[in-house]
């Protein structure tokens, strides 16, 4: 059972709905590491430091605001609670919006939050979720979570409710700074079609089980091979078929082996065959040689060693 | 034009010159075997049906042997047009229909060609030769002029591609080719001019050399489960 995170009630109207919250996500983007001394493998130690005192504990700090360059004003946790907000300890809904996203600009979140109803309200709990799914509606409210009232959308989720906090007005970015065009952009009818079919081939429903966090799962195979004591294995490149351009890779990779090969057996031939430096693979396609002068009589010579080669079909 | 620096997404149709409505393509020499020239380029003979892409209006008709028009069994090729950079395209390159593990089909391809309703494997398309651009024919420049327009006006999806190739290096292709399981190269004089219908020694097809004993560097592991 994870630890509830925050309790208090949901709040609309003269109805009061006991909940905890729970995190619904975790960060596991990256594994964490720890600093050790290259040296003797111990766990570096982040100390805090006062320019003044040297060392001191965590406890003799104290959080300050810096009202201008080098003014700080101490803020503790009496002042925290002396904040005058209504919403603390409650989730107080403002109003009720079209759950369709961008109706009510909640694009922009930052973190989401499982509900789990008190014994007391559930029934009051699951009566407001089954009208916000009736309805297609999203409850937009406000809560206060570690110190800072947060603007949240309440949405029903499987059997329960999910709370995500948004990010307010002031805090999301303008596009104005962005290199975007004025103008409209005309699209042929046989442009659009071609678009639309691309879209229609490619459309499917989400499942997001079908999705996962590859890199994640290598570096961890990597970790407890080399907690196993072996050395860590290359991870071989995942190969995706039934594509072309994998064709073309295939081939670049059998030129190369064969060029491995020839280079094998060519240190023990005379040099005469390496004249020619190797070319890369579709040179002419970079046009990385294409500038290379060719003396004209050689295509003189030529016919001669083309009837040498031609056969008759 | 309205974009200023747009790429040409709205040519006016007319601006540019038609496409014949039928080329007859160039046809190969049978050659002996693989050889090395700095003058000549090579690249595997895909194992498929040759083609003309006739792309116009970002529209595309195909065209193989005998003139015959496949559009019909490749519906998923009707739209490699918007592949291209420009418009009013001839390419010519090979029709080749891919199996679950990405080797050319050839029993697929002949599925399809028979009876256009039948639908098993990837198609594709590989580009190796442009012979008309913006409506202008191409067919008297040499070969390397209008390989490398080819690859200025074609970025590699996973339908269509330029084929790769190498310069000089016959018999090296031909091992690398042998070893993928395919059984001819195709050699270009650099120099050579298209010759629409006419079979003309500056285009060799060529049968690769007996393939190598056995590979010779474990880096092979993806190619030997390609053998066909």
């Amino acid at each position: 059972m994870p630890r509830a995170m925050w309790r208090g009630a949901i709040q609309f109207g003269l109805v009061t709905v006991p909940v905890k919250l729970y995190l619904a996500t975790e960060a596991r983007g990256g594994l964490s590491f720890n600093l050790l001394h290259r040296d003797c493998g111990q766990r570096i130690q982040m100390k805090t430091h006062c320019p003044e005192h040297g060392e001191i504990s965590r406890s003799d700090t104290v959080r300050g605001f810096e009202y201008s360059k080098g003014q700080y004003v101490i803020v503790d946790e009496e002042d925290f609670e002396a904040v005058p907000l209504k919403t603390v300890r409650s989730i107080e809904i403002e109003l009720f919006v079209d759950a369709t996203r961008d109706a009510h600009g909640a694009n922009f979140v930052k973190q989401a939050y499982y509900l789990e109803p008190e014994a007391i309200g559930r029934k009051a709990f699951y009566l407001l979720k089954s009208v916000l799914a009736d309805e297609g509606l999203s409850a937009i409210c406000k809560i206060v979570l570690k110190d800072r009232e947060a603007l949240a959308a309440l949405n029903p989720y499987t059997n329960t409710m999910l709370l995500t906090t948004l990010y307010w007005p002031d805090e999301v970015r303008s596009t104005a700074e962005l290199d975007l065009p004025d103008e409209e952009f005309d699209f042929k009818p046989a442009e659009l079609a071609m678009a639309q079919q691309l879209v229609q081939a490619m459309k499917g429903d989400f499942s997001a089980d079908e999705y996962k966090d590859n890199y994640r799962q290598a570096l961890m195979a990597v970790i407890e091979a080399k907690i196993a004591g072996q050395p860590a294995e290359r991870v071989q490149a995942v190969e995706t078929p039934t594509k072309i351009a994998d064709l073309m890779s295939v081939l670049e990779a059998s030129v190369a082996a064969a060029r491995v090969a020839r280079t094998g057996r060519d240190s023990d031939d005379a040099a005469t065959t390496k004249t020619a430096k190797p070319a890369k693979v579709a040179d002419i396609r970079t046009g990385a040689k294409r500038s290379r002068a060719k003396p004209a009589a050689k295509s003189a010579a030529k016919p001669a060693t083309q009837e040498r080669r031609r056969k008759t079909a | 034009m309205t974009n200023g620096e747009q790429l040409p997404l709205s040519i006016e149709p007319g601006a540019r010159g038609a496409l014949p409505e039928r080329l007859r393509p160039m046809a190969p020499i049978a050659g002996d075997a693989p050889f090395d020239d700095a003058d000549w380029f090579f690249e595997p003979w895909w194992p498929g049906a040759r083609a003309l892409a006739y792309v116009e209006d970002f529209g595309v008709r195909l065209q193989i042997e005998h003139l015959a028009d496949p559009s019909a069994a490749f519906p998923e090729l009707v739209a490699i047009g918007a592949d291209f950079a420009n418009d009013q395209l001839i390419v010519e390159g090979t029709l080749l229909v891919l199996d679950d593990e990405g080797r050319p089909d050839a029993d697929l391809l002949r599925d399809r060609l028979s009876d256009p309703s039948v639908s098993g494997g990837t198609p594709a398309f590989v580009a190796s030769d442009l012979l008309y651009d913006l409506g202008q024919p191409l067919l008297g420049l040499p070969f390397e002029t209008r390989r490398q327009r080819l690859s200025a006006v074609l970025s590699d999806t996973d339908r269509c591609v330029v084929s790769r190739g190498l310069r000089g290096e016959g018999t090296t292709l031909a091992e690398a080719v042998a070893s993928m399981g395919l059984a001819e190269i195709s050699a270009r004089l650099l120099t050579g001019r298209y010759r629409a219908g006419v079979s003309d020694p500056s285009w060799l097809r060529v049968p690769v050399a007996e393939a190598p004993a056995r590979p010779t560097r474990p880096l092979l592991t993806l190619l030997q489960r390609l053998p066909l």
